[in-house]
C-alpha cells in the first residue's frame, strides 16, 4: 500500500511515516507544505492520504476540494485539531473519507487508514478470502484451509495489494507504485522475485492456481482451474 | 424610564389641577361675596328710600315697609343715635360693638345662621323737603343676608372645578401617556436593535427611520462603534484560543507519537534512549510554546491594566548587555554582531526588562535566518524625537506574501519560518505586543535571498 501524508509539523509526519511503514509495510511519501501535497496527490498513485489542514501555501481543504475536482478519489483521512462539529460535517462534504483529532493514537490512525483502504477496495471488514486462502489484514496473517501461511514481508504486501485488487489485472508498474516509497529505486523484477515466491507457498502442490500472469499485462489473483 | 417619566408628569398634572381649582374656588368666592355685598348695599338703598323724615320736630322717623320687596331670609334694623330701634325685620338686637367706620361690612352670627352683615351709619336719605331732611337724626342701618346662600353657591362650584379638572386631567395624563409612548418609541427601536446583538451577530440594525431617532445618531454611532471594537477584540481573542488549542493539540500529537513509536519498536536500550531524547526534545518545544503564549497573554493583560511608562532604559548598554549574553550562540555559528549608537548613551522610555527582551529576540532571530559566519548589524539612534533600532541581518529573507504577516501570533505561512524551523511562532507577536505596551512601532522590510530588516521606534527617554 502506498499512502501520503501531508503535514507541515516535521516531526509529527515523520512519526507518522516512521509508524506506517514499520508497523504497516506501507510506502509512505511525505509532503511538508499544500502545494507539495497538491503535487504528490495528482501525480502519483495513492492508496490512501493522511491530510493535516492547518498547511502552509495551501490548506488542507484547499488541497482535498481541489483533487476531488480532477477526480482523485483516493480516500482520505483528515487530522484535525479542531473537533467542532460543524468542521466535521463540512470536511466530510468536502470530500473527506474519515478524521481523527490531534493528539491522536498511532494505532487509531493505522487501523482507520487500514478501513479506509479496505472500504476503498470493496472490503468491509479485514478479512480478504479468495478461495480457501484467507488474509487478515488487522493481524497480517495468511492461512490457506486454515494452515498458517509464513510469508517474508514484502510477499505479504504484494499477495495483500492483489487480494485487495483481485478478479483485476495488476500490472508491474502499478505493484511497483503501491509497494514502493517514491524515493526507494525501481528494480522491475523484484516483483516476479516476490510472485515466484508468493506462488510457491499459497499455491503448493494443490495445482489450483490463484495467481495467474497476463501476458504483456500484468498479474490477476482469481480462482479458478489452470489455464 | 418610561413609568418614571409619566409618574413625573402625572404629579406635576395634578398639583396643576389642584392650583387651578383652588384659584377658581377662590376667585368664585370673592366674586359672589362681592354680588352678595353689592345686593347687600342694594338692599339698603331701598330701605333708605322709603324711610319718611319727620314733618315736624318731635315727630318720630316713619319707614314704609309695606313699600319693601326684600328677600324673605335677609334681615335689618334701623336705629337712631341712641340706640333705640326705630324699625326692624325680627327682633334681634346688635349685641356686638360695631365698627365706628361710616359703612362696613362684617360677618355676625345670630341664632344657627351667619349673616353677612352692612352697618352704614349716618344713613344718607334724600327728600325733597330740606327742612324735614334737617330734622333728621343720624340714623344707623344694619342690613344683613344669610352666608349659607353663598356656602352653598361656593360647594357647587368646586364640586364642578374638581369635576372638570378631573376630566382634564385624565385626559391629559392619557395624551401624556401616548406622546410620551410615541416621543421612546426610537429609544425602544434602539434598545430592541441593541438586544439583537450576540456573538453571531455583531451589527447594530439601521432604524427604520433615522429621522424620527435624530436625537438618537450620537447614541446609536457609538454603539456601532463600540460594538465594532468589541467584535474585533472577540474576534481576536478567539482566534488566539482557536490557535492556541491546535498549537497545544499539535505539541501533544507529537510528544504522542514520539513515545508511541518508540513503543512499538523492537526493545533495545539504544533505541529506547533516542526515542526517549526525541520525546524530550518535543517536550521542550511544548514547553517553548506555553511560555511563549504566557508571557503573551501578561503583555496583553498588562497593557491594558497598570502602564509605567515612566522607566527609562539606556539602549546602548542594554544591547551591550545581549551581546555579552549571546556570545555562545554567535561564536557557535561563526558570527559577528556589530553594534553602531549613534551616540555613547541613548535613552528609550521602556522598561529595561521589555529593551532587552526586544533586543534579544530580534538578534536571536537574525542569527537564526543567517547563514554560518555571516554578520548582523544593530543600529541605535535617535531620529525625529523618537529612539530607532535596527537590526540587520543577511539571512534568507522573508517572502513578500509572508511579510505583512510575520507579527501574527502562530504564523506559518511562509515555509522557512514555520515549524521546520523550530519556534512557537510567537517570538515576532510577542515583540509587537512588547513595543505596542510602549507606545511604540515596529516593522520590517526584507528581500528573499538577500535578508531582512527590524526596525523598532520607541519614544524617547
Amino acid at each position: 500500500m502506498r499512502v501520503a501524508v501531508i503535514e507541515d509539523e516535521q516531526r509529527l509526519a515523520e512519526n507518522v511515516a516512521a509508524s506506517l511503514r514499520e508497523t504497516e509495510g506501507f510506502a509512505v511519501d511525505v509532503a511538508r507544505d499544500g502545494e507539495e501535497g497538491l503535487y504528490l496527490v495528482t501525480n502519483n498513485s495513492y492508496d490512501a492520504l493522511v491530510l493535516d489542514l492547518m498547511l502552509p501555501r495551501l490548506s488542507g481543504i484547499e488541497i482535498l476540494t481541489r483533487m476531488r475536482k480532477k477526480g482523485v478519489r483516493t480516500p482520505v483521512l483528515v487530522l484535525s485539531a479542531k473537533d467542532e462539529l460543524d468542521s466535521v460535517l463540512s470536511l466530510l462534504d468536502m470530500g473527506a473519507d474519515d478524521y481523527i483529532t490531534k493528539p491522536f493514537d498511532l494505532r487509531e490512525l493505522r487501523a482507520r487508514l487500514r478501513a479506509l483502504i479496505r472500504r476503498s477496495h470493496g472490503h468491509a471488514d479485514s478479512k480478504l478470502t479468495i478461495g480457501d486462502l484467507e488474509m487478515d489484514t488487522a493481524q497480517a496473517t495468511v492461512r490457506r484451509s486454515g494452515e498458517m501461511i509464513a510469508l517474508m514481508p514484502m510477499e505479504y504486501k504484494t499477495l495483500e495489494y492483489l487480494m485487495h485488487r483481485q478478479g483485476q489485472v495488476v500490472s508491474k508498474t502499478e505493484l511497483l507504485e503501491h509497494l514502493y516509497d517514491f524515493n526507494w529505486e525501481k528494480i522491475s523484477n523484484v516483483i516476479e522475485v516476490y510472485i515466484a515466491g508468493l506462488r510457491k507457498k499459497i499455491e503448493g502442490e494443490s495445482g489450483r492456481k490463484l495467481i495467474h500472469t497476463v501476458r504483456g499485462h500484468g498479474y490477476m489473483l482469481r480462482d479458478g482451474v489452470p489455464d | 424610564m418610561r413609568w418614571r417619566l409619566m409618574g413625573g408628569v402625572a404629579v406635576v398634572q395634578i398639583l396643576a389641577a389642584l392650583l387651578a381649582i383652588a384659584l377658581v374656588v377662590r376667585f368664585e368666592e370673592k366674586r359672589s361675596l362681592a354680588m352678595l355685598e353689592s345686593s347687600i348695599v342694594e338692599h339698603a338703598a331701598m330701605i333708605t328710600s322709603v324711610i319718611e323724615a319727620p314733618d315736624s320736630p318731635g315727630e318720630r322717623v316713619v319707614l314704609h315697609s309695606e313699600l319693601l320687596r326684600l328677600p324673605k331670609k335677609d334681615i335689618f334694623l334701623l336705629a337712631n343715635p341712641s340706640g333705640k330701634v326705630i324699625a326692624a325685620s325680627g327682633d334681634w338686637q346688635p349685641t356686638e360693638p360695631l365698627s365706628q367706620q361710616p359703612r362696613s361690612f362684617t360677618t355676625i352670627r345670630i341664632g344657627e345662621h351667619r349673616y353677612r352683615m352692612l352697618v352704614e351709619r349716618d344713613v344718607q336719605m334724600f327728600d325733597d323737603n330740606a327742612a324735614a331732611m334737617a330734622r333728621l337724626p343720624k340714623l344707623t342701618l344694619f342690613y344683613g343676608a344669610r352666608v349659607s346662600v353663598l356656602e352653598e353657591h361656593e360647594r357647587h362650584v368646586t364640586w364642578i372645578a374638581i369635576c372638570i379638572g378631573a376630566a382634564i386631567l385624565l385626559v391629559s395624563l392619557g395624551a401624556t401617556a401616548w406622546m410620551v409612548g410615541i416621543g421612546l418609541r426610537p429609544l425602544m427601536d434602539l434598545a430592541h436593535r441593541a438586544s439583537l446583538i450576540d456573538e453571531s451577530n455583531w451589527v447594530l440594525q439601521q432604524g427604520e427611520s433615522s429621522q424620527e431617532a435624530e436625537e438618537l445618531t450620537p447614541l446609536s454611532t457609538a454603539l456601532s462603534r463600540l460594538v465594532d471594537r468589541l467584535h474585533k477584540a472577540f474576534v481576536r481573542e478567539r482566534q488566539f484560543s482557536a490557535d492556541a488549542a491546535h498549537e497545544m493539540k499539535t505539541a501533544i500529537a507529537i510528544v504522542k507519537s514520539t513515545l508511541q513509536l518508540t513503543l512499538e519498536r523492537p526493545e533495545g536500550a539504544v533505541e529506547y534512549r533516542k526515542g526517549i531524547e526525541r520525546a524530550l526534545e518535543d517536550t521542550e518545544r511544548m514547553q517553548e510554546l506555553a511560555y511563549g503564549m504566557l508571557q503573551l497573554a501578561k503583555i496583553e493583560g498588562l497593557a491594558r491594566a497598570e502602564q509605567s511608562r515612566d522607566s527609562v532604559s539606556d539602549a546602548v548598554d542594554a544591547a551591550r548587555d545581549v551581546e555579552q549574553e549571546l556570545s555562545p550562540l554567535l561564536a557557535s555559528r561563526k558570527m559577528t554582531l556589530r553594534i553602531h549608537a549613534s551616540q555613547p548613551h541613548l535613552l528609550a522610555r521602556i522598561s529595561i526588562e521589555d529593551l532587552h527582551t526586544i533586543l534579544k529576540n530580534l538578534i536571536e532571530n537574525a542569527i537564526h535566518y543567517s547563514e554560518e559566519g555571516a554578520c548582523v548589524e544593530v543600529k541605535l539612534d535617535s531620529r525625529d524625537g523618537a529612539f530607532l533600532l535596527t537590526v540587520i541581518d543577511t539571512g534568507c529573507g522573508i517572502s513578500s506574501d509572508a511579510l505583512p504577516h510575520v507579527f501574527e501570533r502562530f504564523y506559518r505561512g511562509d515555509e522557512s519560518r514555520s515549524r521546520g524551523s523550530g519556534g512557537a511562532g510567537l517570538g515576532l507577536a510577542i515583540l509587537q505586543a512588547i513595543v505596542q505596551r510602549a507606545g511604540g512601532t515596529v516593522s520590517t522590510e526584507s528581500t528573499v535571498g538577500k535578508g531582512s530588516t527590524f526596525m523598532v521606534r520607541l519614544p524617547l527617554g
